[in-house]
């Protein structure tokens, strides 16, 4: 069955082929059309007729996004004007013309200027600040990308006559409407004032923590309790265990592991496996490292073969890699699949020589078995996408490698370089555990010796920065006593490398450089849309559970997003739920009086709706999506927020996150939609009241419908369900040719036919299924009560079952064609249909009834329709209701017979025993 | 104009219920559980949708098909290997909500809405063809009037448990009532009193059972066996005695508001519930329910039933016995997290679980509209409660692995506590009359897998509630689950 589901990005491409389509070049465009009329006109029209919420969500919505640039910006930073403390005598045509021919006045400090440089380079921007030596521009389209020429690289600079303001956002609207309601919501900006304390301002963040927490979180990264004891940890960031190497073994390339063991820095720069052996030289180094690496693999069967890879499998892999997350820690590779020495980027190598594809999978799907730290986090792939990561991953696998053949008696020498070089105080599991080396615990080792010292000798050599070095020495010599919560944040932040994709307060965030990989499935969301939201505060906005299944669970609410919330492991983070929770509070807040849960709530239901505040027209609602965009489900809000925050933030969402396309509907505390009862509070309380019953909230109004159709192309297509006017055991019946019927399974008879497309099974596919499929196209009905019974003691018609008429079924023909069975008594009936669409330009239904009864019997007949107004034409054919012809082919007789209102068309029928026999009729639309 | 007419009939239908209360809390021991049991996605064609209301495995063992709520019927290859990579044939399409279904002889035979139907591909050319109706013998004429049927008993019957009429009333014959559909299709009344069926089928012991939901004379969702001649306890459902001649209905009906432990005693043919799940914290609509029979294949619980959940997408476990010639047993919490409302499990012929269902008409914690996910144990035992059984003097508790025998022979250990509902005409009930028995003596077998614990002031007709948090094995693992919950009708005599 094919069936066509008309999805929200088809009803977006409607949307902006209205909007195209009215550039051609005989229309007008919607902007030109709107500069015909007089700004007083529509200025007036606005505040009449205006509506002040869609405008809001216009405002902010991904494509027109005003607020991107006329919103408050931190000082000295400018991009728009903001519309709250415009000059008191801006007037509505003012803004009408501004937004209509953004360059025909531009507000002074505004301007954009175009620079052009000495070696032929053009800048355009406003400009920021300017000195002697420098101008900085900020480019309107990129807010956050300052420009900076130095004034003796300039070789021109002049004021654009342009607006920076597009000149044709106009076209991203839909109709005049659409412009009188946004042009409502910018008056409103104008006359209600500027709230800017109300947005939050972009401040400089960093990536890097204190000193003193640096060298706490590189000693729980490289490990250094392993050997060095120490009685009181440091953080609760549990230190990084090294990987399991019995899994190694089995499935790593051995000739990788004895090479990065000889080398780990070459090989893998940056990797906090030390080099183990500095004091010896190369050839001594080596030939160590491979004695380990057969050790190793004596314990077990190495399975390592160079992975196979094919084109499809790596390009889909390239997408995934790129978008997931993956390059939120790693470095992006570049067409040739290199990997980019992007700084702060964990290093992968090359894993084409270390990871078979099944290993590299098995690795992927849980990385917790191998590295049970944590600090590579599951990502939740699938297999298919575990497959393809992996192909991308080990594109470069050489074509074969030498056969390993583990040496026993190198294993040997192995296993005591293993044990000298005291390998298994970090890699665990591989020997029986041991008593750890006799060195200083870490409170008592001498910073500048051994490790820490830049000296090369018999200890572990971690090819520390001297600034690393300085960190940890500083933390072991000065231990910072105990942690804040704050600070314990961080460390994790750090350790987990959370801070790659969150921000929280000053730290973090996505940088510049992997900030193209944060991509989005839905651009109206803008940036929103594909920025993993703030921590700031997360712990007084999350409620505990959510907080712990968001960072245990990898649950997600933001499906727009293509980077995933990875899992860490609950051991691994799970202190974060209790740190967050009590470092972050709110301001206490009184919230509205409840006076009638049940007014609240209804009140609540209606503002949701799209006569109220329209929050479907964003939110998806029970996983119901809206046409403009998946902001997160209306139905899990309560379970997911605090009450504090979600009131806070709906007074003031920018002030919680600057990019957010959510518009407050409360600015500076008062209701946009002052008709709908009660003030600021008591509105939002309603909301929190019809969103406490969750998944259970009732559907508010303007949520959009799957739309379904059955459609009927080469073969008949069935659906057995209720109809209108059947009851429950209804089976429609689409043809090819564009008749359709539905029979009645519970009454024997032709219930009702229609031409043209067949099915909407929406009522019934919908919801609990407790509609009626319904057809496409208008319906002819026919009247209750079996169509074969008995001529002159029909049954008396009601709503129930017919006593002796009893459904057997159906059997389908080669086009799918249904042939229903039943019996009334113990005649047996054959009832079939088939189209007759080519004859000629008229529609024709076919009905061919067979009855077969064991006995001779009389008093029987056919009610071959039934109508208001029967017109017997002659030759056998009866008008129905002026709409359909019926023919009796078969040549016998038809009787119009009155029962009450209705007339029925009737056939007497006789039978002889064992002999079948079979009335033809057509139905003939006029 | 309609449409207008059935939105505020719905909305109506929403006014009615009771005020709404948080769909439930999670167990929190998904990432546990998942040690043992791996949940492996089954990635179904963007093009379907698969809203699986019943699965039955092909004799060849190789396909799985799938019948769905809107009507299909799929043939599906490649579904039970390690990696599903599921390929969809269509076999039958146009019906109506499947909820039962089973290939025997050649031929499909399906519980839908209206009727049970056999379903034969008579050309062989991988299509359906003929639909034969078994029986339509009940009434189906209004909202929610459900019918899930089983998979053919050992004579090959069809056991059909039809929901009431807008899940209230009994507007139509048989709303209601449980039916047996013979292979020759005879329907043969079995019992009355169902409220909102959503699983049939044979408990361990091959009796047939269903699952009940919470709702009037229901406190919360169980398992009940179909008792034949029995009464289910709603009473709404007694005006279709006057169809069924041989059976006498009952003299008396239930007053409300009662316990059903004192109403079992009037009304003779009134059944017990077998096994109570408690609401919420075990599920709030069980669904579709199978034993393992996969012989170990899916680690330590063969033999027991496994049962999932609509609303919470859970998959529970559950044990029944026969206690002075009533049934009751157990319930105990497996595996949550399911992306989906769960409506139908089927055991695989390599000893996995799948699961699948819709979120499709009620509330659903899970996030798809429609799913089927696997469980593939991991072969990894979990340390778990296996079975608890009643004993005369108190409760013989099994465990899935030697427990720590210090820890276990300590009766302070066993935390228990009981409950029963109000048994009434009104939608669901709190848990009412707790009591707190306690355990006197706590003696390890020697193998250490079983406790048999002395209990004082057990309550006959009480959920027996059991916390074991300190129970440790002999490895010192803590339960994966510490809590399970014993239906007790009957204590044992002996």
């Amino acid at each position: 069955m094919r069936i066509i589901f008309p999805i929200s990005f088809l009803l977006l491409l409607v949307i902006f082929s209205q909007a195209t389509s009215a550039q051609t070049l005989n229309e007008k465009t919607l902007n030109e059309k709107l500069l015909n009329e007089d700004p007083a006109a529509l200025a007036a029209a606005a505040r009449e007729g205006g509506d002040i919420v869609r405008g809001a969500i216009l405002f902010h919505q991904g494509n027109i996004n005003c607020a991107k640039c006329h919103r408050a910006q931190s000082d000295g930073v400018r991009i728009g004007p903001n519309l709250g403390k415009l000059e008191a005598d801006v007037t509505d045509i003012d803004l009408v013309e501004a937004i209509l021919e953004p360059s025909k006045t531009i507000k002074k400090d505004y301007e954009s200027v175009i620079i052009s440089t000495l070696d032929g380079q053009i800048f355009t921007g406003i400009v920021q600040t300017q000195n002697q030596d420098q101008i900085i521009l900020r480019d309107p389209a990129e807010a956050d990308r300052v420009m900076t020429i130095n004034r003796k690289d300039l070789d021109e600079i002049r004021t654009a006559k342009k607006s920076s303001m597009p000149d044709d956002l106009v076209k991203e609207l839909k109709d005049r409407q659409q412009f009188l309601d946004l042009l409502r919501y910018v008056i409103d900006l104008k006359e209600r004032g500027s709230n800017d304390e109300l947005v939050a301002t972009v401040t400089e963040t960093t990536h890097e923590l204190s000193s003193e927490l640096t060298g706490i979180v590189l000693i729980n990264e490289l490990n250094c309790a392993a050997c060095h004891r120490t009685d009181t940890a440091l953080s609760l960031t549990s230190p990084k265990k090294a990987p399991d190497l019995n899994w190694s073994a089995q499935h790593l390339n051995p000739e990788f592991l004895a090479s990065f063991i000889a080398d780990p820095h070459a090989i893998k720069p940056g990797t906090t496996m030390p080099n183990l052996f500095q004091g010896k030289n190369k050839s001594e180094r080596i030939n160590d490292a491979i004695a380990i690496t057969h050790f190793l693999t004596s314990r077990t069967n190495n399975e390592f073969t160079p992975a196979k890879t094919d084109a499809a499998s790596i390009t889909r892999g390239d997408e995934l890699f790129h978008s997931l997350g993956c390059v939120a820690c790693h470095a992006p590779r570049d067409p040739t699949s290199q990997e980019t020495t992007l700084g702060q980027s964990i290093p992968l190598g090359e894993l084409g020589v270390k990871y078979s594809r099944t290993g590299l999978v098995e690795f992927l799907e849980n990385p917790h078995a191998v590295r049970p730290s944590g600090r590579m986090p599951n990502m939740s792939l699938t297999n298919r996408e575990l497959q393809d990561v992996a192909a991308f991953l080990l594109q470069k696998a050489p074509e074969s490698v030498n056969l390993w053949k583990t040496d026993p008696d190198l294993a040997g020498n192995g296993k005591q370089l293993f044990i000298d070089a005291n390998c298994g105080a970090c890699h665990q599991g591989v020997l029986p555990s041991t008593a750890p080396p006799k060195l200083p615990s870490l409170a008592d080792v001498n910073v500048k010796k051994g490790c820490l010292s830049n000296v090369t000798g018999p200890w572990p050599n971690y090819d520390l920065s001297d600034s690393d070095r300085l960190a940890m020495a500083s933390t072991i010599t000065d231990p910072v006593k105990e942690l804040s919560r704050e600070q314990q944040i961080s460390v994790s932040l750090k350790s987990f490398n959370c801070i790659a994709c969150h921000r929280r307060s000053e730290l973090g965030g996505v940088t510049q450089a992997r900030n193209p990989h944060f991509q989005t499935t839905n651009l109206n969301l803008g940036d929103q849309g594909r920025i993993p939201p703030t921590l700031s505060g997360v712990g007084a906005k999350l409620n505990r559970n959510w907080m712990r299944d968001v960072l245990v669970n990898a649950r997600s609410i933001r499906p727009y997003m293509k980077t995933r919330m990875p899992q860490y492991g609950e051991s691994n983070i799970g202190h974060l739920i209790d740190l967050f929770e009590s470092e972050d509070k709110l301001p206490s807040m009184e919230f509205a009086k409840i006076n009638n849960q049940k007014e609240m709530r209804e009140l609540g239901h209606r503002m949701a709706g799209n006569q109220g505040l329209n929050c479907v027209a964003c939110h998806t609602y029970q996983y119901k999506q809206s046409d403009t965009m998946p902001a997160v489900d209306l139905t899990e809000m309560t379970d997911r927020l605090k009450k504090e925050w979600f009131f806070q933030y709906m007074l003031a969402p920018q002030s919680f996150s600057p990019n957010t396309v959510m518009p407050s509907f409360w600015p500076g505390g008062r209701a946009i939609r002052a008709d709908i009862k009660g003030d600021s509070k008591s509105q939002i309380e309603s909301l929190w009241q019809y969103l406490i019953d969750g998944r259970q909230a009732r559907m508010p109004r303007g949520v959009v419908r799957e739309r379904l159709e059955i459609v009927v192309t080469d073969e008949a297509k069935m659906l057995r369900r209720s109809y209108q006017g059947i009851g429950k055991r209804g089976i429609g019946v689409g043809y090819p040719g564009g008749v359709n019927l539905a029979f009645d399974a519970e009454q024997m008879r032709l219930a009702m036919i229609w031409k043209g497309k067949f099915l909407d099974p929406g009522g019934v596919w919908t919801g609990q299924g407790h509609g009626t499929a319904r057809p496409m196209e208008r319906a002819i009905n026919f009247g209750k009560g079996p169509d074969f019974d008995s001529h002159s003691l029909p049954w008396k018609v009601d709503d129930s079952r017919p006593p002796n008429h009893q459904f057997l079924g159906y059997k389908l023909d080669e086009t799918q064609s249904p042939t229903f069975l039943y019996r009334f008594g113990n005649i047996k009936v054959e009832d079939f249909f088939e189209s007759f669409a080519n004859r000629g330009d008229s529609t024709i239904l076919r009905r061919d009834t067979l009855f077969t009864s064991p006995t001779d019997q009389d008093n029987l007949s056919l009610k071959a329709a039934t109508g208001k107004q029967i017109k017997d034409l002659g030759l056998g054919k009866y008008l129905i209701d002026n709409q359909v012809v019926v023919t009796i082919l078969s040549g016998d007789q038809g009787e119009i017979v009155e029962m009450g209102e209705e007339k029925q068309l009737k056939i007497k029928i006789e039978l002889i025993g064992g002999r079948p026999q079979n009335i033809v009729l057509e139905f003939e639309w006029k | 104009m309609f449409t207008t007419l059935i939105e505020s009939l719905i909305t109506l239908l929403f006014i009615c219920l009771p005020q709404q209360e948080p769909l439930g809390e999670y167990w929190g021991t998904a990432e546990e559980e998942a040690k043992y049991y791996k949940m492996v996605e089954v990635p179904l064609p963007p093009e379907l949708a698969v809203e699986a209301g019943s699965f039955e495995v092909m004799p060849d063992k190789k396909q799985l098909a799938i019948a769905t709520r809107r009507g299909d019927i799929f043939l599906v290859d490649g579904i039970f290997q390690k990696h599903p990579e599921p390929v969809f044939k269509k076999y039958a399409s146009g019906l109506d909500e499947i909820f039962g279904m089973a290939y025997r002889n050649d031929a499909f035979h399906i519980t839908q809405q209206t009727e049970v139907t056999r379903i034969t591909d008579t050309n062989h050319d991988g299509r359906a063809d003929q639909f034969d109706t078994l029986s339509d013998r009940w009434g189906f004429r209004h909202y929610h009037e459900f019918s899930f049927g089983s998979k053919p008993d050992a004579e090959g019957n069809i056991w059909v448990a039809l929901c009431l009429s807008e899940s209230y009333h009994s507007k139509a014959p048989f709303r209601g009532w449980c039916l047996k559909i013979t292979p020759d299709g005879q329907s043969i009344p079995v019992c009355s009193g169902i409220r909102s069926p959503c699983g049939i089928g044979p408990n361990e012991h091959g009796v047939m059972f269903y699952a009940e939901s919470q709702g009037p004379w229901n406190g919360s969702c169980s398992l009940k066996v179909l008792q034949p001649g029995g009464f289910m306890g709603h009473p709404v459902s007694f005006n279709s005695y006057d169809l069924v001649p041989e059976m006498d209905q009952p003299s008396t009906v239930p007053n409300t508001p009662s316990r059903l432990e004192v109403e079992r005693k009037r009304v003779k043919e009134l059944v017990p519930y077998a096994v109570v799940f408690p609401y919420k914290r075990m599920g709030r609509s069980i669904s579709g329910f199978m034993v393992d029979r996969t012989g170990g294949k899916f680690g330590p619980f063969e033999n027991q039933i496994f049962i999932g959940d609509f609303s919470l997408g859970v998959v529970m476990r559950a044990t029944t016995e026969k206690v002075n010639g009533v049934w009751q047993g157990a319930c105990y919490p497996f595996r949550e997290g399911f992306d989906t409302g769960l409506l139908a499990v089927q055991f695989t012929p390599n000893g996995n679980l799948i699961a699948g269902g819709t979120n499709r008409g009620w509330p659903v914690r899970g996030p798809k509209p429609y799913a089927i996910q696997r469980l593939d144990w991991t072969g990894i035992t979990p340390f778990e409660i296996k079975t608890i059984s009643a004993t005369v003097d108190g409760f013989k508790i099994t465990f899935t692995k030697p427990v720590d025998p210090k820890i276990a022979s300590q009766a302070t250990n066993y935390q228990l506590a009981t409950f029963t509902h109000i048994y009434r005409q009104g939608y669901g009930s709190p848990e009412v009359d707790q009591t707190t028995p306690v355990a006197t003596q706590a003696v390890v077998s020697e193998d250490r897998m079983t406790v048999d614990l002395k209990v004082d002031n057990r309550v006959q007709g009480h959920v027996h509630d059991f916390r074991l948090p300190a129970i440790r094995s002999n490895e010192g693992e803590t339960l994966v689950h510490a809590d399970a919950y014993y239906t007790l009708n009957e204590i044992p005599r002996e």
